[in-house]
């Protein structure tokens, strides 16, 4: 038994050898092999042939051994050995491989399960917010309804109360109307009885200035006619020295005082300048114009002739 | 006792002196002052080629303040101071009476006239003069007489002895002109002609001290200003820019020239200083500018601008050089002239469909149209004793020259040789 597990072993380990060999792809190593082996049967051969006869014991004849060399032996079991890590360490690559790729799996397992349980939760939280917001739309929805009947309520009572206002003030209006009419028949006899009153007081009055009129009438005529007397002659003066004033370029803001002595006949007795101009042609045109005139106009009154005309002065000031 | 006597005689002057009588005179005569120029005797009966009378009588009456006597109205004709009759003068309504007499010396070979004024209302003589000349000088004489008898009796310097200077225009064919500058006596007489050209002249200036006038010509094929010495005739380039150069207007002190020009694009209001030929432009704006005139001060100029749309009279500090506005009546107010004591402006105004003259007080504002009754009036040019203005206005097909008073109360045409008149310019006074 043992023999044929030596035996398979061998040929395992000469086919893995062979096989190792045959799948490099580099044919170095399947010459070197070769070499190798021819090594070995080479020395087999010749150790045979050299050596004692070897007593042979007794053996199963299950078992199938070859006799190899301690060199060979220990070259294969280093072989063997080195194999073998390397098929452990293939083997430990493999587990470490596989072991990632449960871990990445189990990663990716964990993370699908947080998207949903994440998803989940937003749904939910969706749904809830969603909720949320029918049922204030539905409030709202009642409050505005709500708000819309009390103004409904609130607008019937104020057209109620304006109602009850207007009467009220078509009450007051009419109250008003009929007190001032009241007054104003009142103010009216009032009016009437000082109009009356007034009346009678003209009466008296314009009655009383006749009476005054009637009084002094001899007395303001006379004066009134002296008045206008005078002011009829000095217009006629003034008018007679105007025309014979040419009054010099360049005369405005002078001023010349003349005092004019007449004789009851009208002619010019004197004339004599009293406030100088300071412009000497300015002066000489005014003497000029009052000596210009040839007959002074003049009242025949004795009396007022001296009074107010004998003499007088003329201011020449253009304006 | 005699406090009690002393006491009424004040009581009685002040109320005799309280009583007398003042009558207000506020307003003259409008009519002009009447005076009686006798023709001047001829003693020796030598041929005069002047009636100096007569041309003493035609100032007098153009002046607009005298109205003179027809001789044929005169009662006597008296040749000096003792043969006036002053009833008849006065029966004839006359404030004064000139009177006069001419003799010839063969010697001299030259007139005497000796002439007197009298004051018929006083019965005084006012003037009294003797004056010689050569037959040539008469005129010149006769104006002499006639300044002296405005200034006695008006206060104001007469300006019969100024010159005026104008422009003429002749169609010699159909397509060729002759403008002529002349110079004559203020009455239109005695004119000469400084300078000819076949292209235009304008906008005559007289300097103050009447030796130059400054005008626009284009006779050396473009626009420019020159200076003319009257007696010599030398004339003088002063400005020649690129496009207007016009509208020259002489300072008070003739130091400067105030004019139009367009070298820097538009038509601004510049002072040129004739010494150093330094410029001063004086206005800027994109409205056209021109027809400056100097202030009697030399501290102002007014000028016409279309800045606000219409041409109007605009006044500047030449200091400050901020215009302000002085005419506000009417579309059209243009070529300002200040009046003597500064107060009042001349302008051509357009009012009627017409141009005429107006001035405007520019204190009070007011504005009066002087020339209501002629059409087309221009460039109106002070007298030196700002009494008279004369301008160019038109008459049947031609322009002539005009002269209006200040006031507008009277107003003459002056006669013209020929063709158009125009551009008139009033001297200052000569002597």
């Amino acid at each position: 038994m043992k023999k044929r597990a030596l035996k398979e072993t061998k040929i395992n380990l000469s086919l893995d050898a062979l096989k190792s060999i045959y799948s490099t792809k580099d044919k170095r190593f399947l010459i070197a092999s070769l070499l190798l082996h021819f090594v070995l049967f080479s020395m087999l051969l010749v150790s045979w042939q050299s050596s004692e006869p070897v007593k042979l014991s007794a053996m199963p004849n299950s078992v199938q051994a070859r006799v190899i060399s301690l060199d060979e032996l220990q070259a294969l079991r280093s072989k063997r050995e080195a194999e073998q890590k390397k098929i452990v360490d293939k083997k430990k690559v493999l587990a470490k491989q596989k072991k990632e790729k449960l871990r990445k799996k189990e990663l990716k397992r964990k993370k699908e399960l947080k998207r949903k349980k994440d998803l989940k939760k937003k749904e939910a939280v969706a749904k809830k917010k969603k909720a949320a917001k029918r049922k204030a739309a539905e409030q709202k929805k009642i409050l505005i309804q709500k708000k819309e009947k009390e103004k409904k309520e609130r607008l019937k009572k104020e057209k109620q109360q304006k109602e009850v206002e207007r009467k009220e003030q078509e009450r007051l209006k009419e109250d008003k109307k009929k007190e001032e009419l009241v007054k104003r028949k009142a103010r009216e006899q009032r009016l009437l009885d000082k109009m009356l009153q007034a009346e009678a007081e003209h009466e008296q009055t314009v009655e009383a200035e006749r009476a005054a009129q009637a009084l002094s009438r001899q007395q303001e005529l006379a004066l009134a006619q002296e008045l206008s007397e005078t002011e009829r002659f000095l217009s006629l003066i003034r008018s007679r020295v105007v025309n014979q004033w040419h009054i010099p370029p360049k005369s405005a803001g002078l001023s010349v005082v003349l005092q004019i002595r007449l004789l009851p006949t009208g002619e010019l007795s004197s004339v004599r300048i009293i406030e100088k101009s300071g412009v000497k042609v300015f002066d000489q045109s005014a003497e000029n114009a009052a000596r210009g005139v040839r007959k002074y106009p003049v009242p025949e009154k004795r009396e007022l002739f001296e009074k107010q005309f004998r003499v007088f002065s003329m201011r020449f000031a253009p304006s | 006792m005699k406090l009690i006597i002393i006491f009424f005689s004040f009581v009685l002057c002040v109320q005799s002196a309280y009583a007398e009588l003042m009558i207000e005179i506020t307003e003259g005569s409008d009519s002009a002052l009447p005076i009686a120029v006798v023709p001047f005797a001829n003693k020796g009966g030598f041929a005069v080629p002047y009636d100096v009378s007569r041309i003493v009588a035609n100032d007098l009456q153009r002046s607009g303040d005298f109205d003179t006597l027809p001789t044929g109205k005169m009662l006597s004709l008296p040749a000096t101071f003792n043969q006036v009759h002053f009833r008849d003068w006065r029966m004839l309504g006359q404030s004064y009476v000139l009177t006069g007499q001419l003799k010839y010396s063969d010697y001299s070979k030259k007139y005497e006239v000796s002439y007197e004024l009298i004051d018929v209302l006083s019965q005084q003589r006012v003037l009294g003069a003797v004056l010689s000349a050569g037959p040539k000088g008469l005129r010149k004489l006769a104006h002499k007489i006639s300044d002296a008898v405005y200034e006695v009796i008006t206060g104001v310097r007469g300006v019969f002895s100024t010159k005026i200077a104008y422009i003429t225009l002749k169609q010699l064919t159909k397509n060729k002109r002759e403008y002529k500058l002349h110079v004559s006596d203020a009455d239109g007489k005695n004119d000469f002609v400084l300078f000819k050209s076949k292209e235009p002249m304008l906008s005559i200036s007289w300097s103050n001290d009447g030796q130059h006038l400054a005008y626009s010509s284009f006779h050396s094929g473009r626009p420019a200003i020159y200076i003319h010495h009257v007696k010599s005739g030398h004339q003088r380039k002063v400005t020649s820019f690129k496009g207007l150069n016009s509208a020259p207007m002489w300072s008070p002190d003739d130091s400067s020239l105030v004019m139009t020009l367009s070298k820097d694009g538009n038509a601004e209001i510049y002072s040129l200083d004739l010494m150093t030929n330094k410029l001063n432009r004086l206005t800027n704006h994109y409205g056209i500018d021109t027809e400056a005139s100097w202030s009697p001060d030399g501290k102002e100029v007014v000028f016409t601008s279309d800045r606000s749309g219409k041409p109007q009279v605009y006044r500047m500090n030449i200091e400050d050089k901020k215009p302000e506005r002085l005419t506000f009546v009417g579309n059209y107010n243009a070529r300002p002239r200040f009046s003597n004591d500064g107060e009042s402006l001349y302008y051509v105004h357009q009012s009627n469909g017409g141009f005429h003259i107006a001035a405007i007080n520019m204190k009070t504002e007011e504005q009066l149209v002087l020339t209501s009754k002629t059409s087309l009036d221009e460039s109106p040019s002070l007298s030196p004793n700002g009494r008279m203005i004369i301008y160019s206005t038109l008459r049947g097909k031609n322009s002539v020259l005009a002269v209006v008073s200040v006031d507008g109360g009277s107003k003459y045409f002056l006669p013209s040789s020929s063709g158009d008149v125009r551009e008139p310019a009033w001297s200052p006074f000569l002597n």
